[in-house]
């Protein structure tokens, strides 16, 4: 079945099967039903824009995550002054 | 099922911080109900920017860049889709006799929304793409020639929106 020959069926399902009473009925609650379909949107709004904050806290930007990987690989001013300090303490050690 | 992919924009007012997600836009003045509504061009997203989401006092405002992916059968393409045009005309149309027969008056447009809503009609329609015509000859290169489509889009489903970024901070002109 095609797209509009299910949307069709169904949308004429409704139209003609709604008596004059149900037209009335349903213009006097339009207004409190769209009420709750937009307190449903709003919900599902919040849960998605959560979602995308909890990836975006999840996930560091490309740039900085290599950064870090490379800052833990190569050595760090601290760690380079150290290896020095050992090796002029091993050269002086080898000269004694 | 076939995925069809959008990339689209969204104008709102400068906020600090920026937005992570679009805003739900609620209320009778939206041509297709409540819902999220993005721009096809960034031409009119600026526009829409320019115009309505900045004023001489609060000048800035923010154009954003959404993706949407979505199953090609979810969505109402009147714009570029001849059989969703027709058929959509056809639907409005079947509605307002109905209304017009039962209720002794034509239907405005939040009626329709509210009334697919109610009956849950349409429901798995997830994007519906639609246009008007710009306002004015000042959108167009040719005076007076309406040949330009004001494309919108609009979002029932908010979990289709599959990403969402900050694109450009502007300042009306």
């Amino acid at each position: 079945m095609g797209k509009w020959d299910k949307l069709n069926s169904e949308f004429d399902a409704v139209l003609d099967n709604l008596t004059k009473e149900d037209w009335i009925k349903w213009d006097a609650s339009r207004k409190d039903l769209k009420k709750e379909r937009q307190k449903e949107l709003l919900a599902q709004s919040l849960i998605c824009e959560q979602s995308f904050i909890l990836i975006e806290d999840e996930c560091q930007p490309p740039d900085k995550y290599e950064f870090d990987k490379y800052q833990e690989i190569l050595p760090s001013p601290i760690n380079s002054g150290f290896f020095l300090l050992n090796f002029h303490v091993w050269i002086i050690i080898q000269n004694i | 099922m076939r995925l069809t992919n959008l990339k689209v924009f969204h104008t709102q007012s400068y906020t600090i911080p920026a937005l992570n997600f679009p805003k739900l836009a609620t209320g009778y003045e939206q041509w297709l109900g409540d819902g999220f509504y993005f721009w096809q061009d960034e031409y009119f997203a600026k526009w829409w920017g320019e115009s309505k989401k900045s004023n001489p006092i609060n000048p800035r405002y923010t154009i954003y860049l959404a993706y949407l992916e979505f199953d090609s059968d979810d969505f109402i393409d009147t714009v570029f889709n001849e059989e969703d045009y027709y058929q959509f005309c056809n639907n409005i149309e079947k509605f307002a006799r109905k209304c017009q027969e039962n209720l002794g008056r034509k239907p405005s447009l939040p009626e329709f929304n509210e009334f697919l809503d109610a009956y849950k009609l349409w429901d798995n329609i997830c994007v519906i793409r639609f246009q008007d015509l710009p306002e004015s000859s000042q959108h167009l290169e040719v005076e007076g020639f309406y040949y330009k489509k004001r494309i919108q889009i609009r979002v029932k489903n908010p979990k289709i929106i599959t990403k969402f970024v900050l694109h450009k901070n502007l300042a009306r002109v």
